[in-house]
């Protein structure tokens, strides 16, 4: 069971699928230099964020207690959601900024339309892994920190 | 009509007075994507063009499902969704601008018209740049 979550996460960072898609976003986006070098450097963070997480919940030790076990695949899993919640965010922040753009200043931005479009290959993927559950309970912690005091307050720090 | 933007649309004017004729199967022979939706974004009619073309974005039935929601979330914003709601609590929409759609695909440039016929069917156009 361990070995298959962790295994999952290295199938999507190695999906030839991915690879080809962003084959298809740099070839959009070769007319701009600057944007293909930010495209692939998010990319690489993307993948590196998802293999050392693979990395390492596979080599939390397998010798102990099947409760241990358990709890070290939420724990992941609770990273894992993090991850994803992110990727989400980047993605409609990014969707919606390149459509901003083009509609105000009908300019096209490739950095942010790909960005957008690499997220949302990702983002199918991770979610398959996912329990619902954790998701939620991360959303509401997320959502909960609005409520602490120093936000009330016109402090910066 | 509280909009018409500044941009040209890609549908006919004599189709745009014939909209409340328009069917599924006479949808489907035309040569740009057709939505029609019901004032919450539940969709009525989802034509041949937006299957083929925009595949990525759902599973095989799209009618029943939210478009903005559940069908092409990238299209749920205030630029997009936004002026469809606002043009459906007024009653009146003919808008046309440009937009990206990146989800699951590479990101795909495409001509949008908002539009609302006299009979008062809500209706999204959308044809690939």
């Amino acid at each position: 069971m361990q070995r298959e979550f962790g295994d999952s996460l290295l199938k999507i960072c190695t999906n030839p699928k991915l690879q080809e898609a962003l084959d298809s976003i740099l070839i959009k986006a070769e007319q701009d230099l600057s944007a293909v070098e930010t495209i692939q450097v998010y990319y690489s963070w993307i993948r590196t964020e998802l293999e050392e997480l693979a990395s390492d919940y596979l080599n939390t030790p397998t010798n102990v207690h099947t409760n241990e076990i358990i709890a070290n695949e939420s724990f992941f899993k609770e990273q894992l959601s993090y991850l994803w919640i992110r990727l989400q965010s980047d993605w409609i922040r990014y969707n919606n900024l390149a459509n901003f753009k083009l509609l105000i200043e009908d300019k096209e931005d490739f950095t942010l339309q790909s960005k957008a479009a690499i997220c949302s290959f990702f983002i199918q993927p991770i979610g398959l892994l996912l329990d619902k559950e954790i998701v939620n309970e991360n959303l509401e912690f997320v959502y909960n920190l609005l409520n602490r005091s120093e936000l009330s307050t016109d402090s910066i720090i | 009509m509280i909009h018409t933007g500044v941009l040209r649309s890609f549908v006919p004017d004599n189709m745009l007075s014939a909209m409340p004729q328009l069917t599924a199967p006479l949808a489907d022979n035309l040569p740009f994507g057709v939505v029609k939706l019901d004032e919450h974004g539940t969709i009525i009619i989802y034509n041949n063009y937006n299957s083929k073309e925009f595949a990525d974005f759902h599973g095989k039935s799209v009618i029943g499902k939210n478009y903005f929601t559940e069908v092409a979330p990238c299209a749920n914003n205030f630029i997009f969704s936004g002026r469809f709601k606002r043009g459906v609590a007024a009653k009146e929409m003919n808008f046309v601008f440009d937009y990206v759609f990146t989800y699951k695909l590479a990101p795909t440039k495409v001509r949008v018209h908002l539009f609302r016929d006299h009979a008062g069917n809500n209706w999204i156009f959308v044809k690939k740049h």
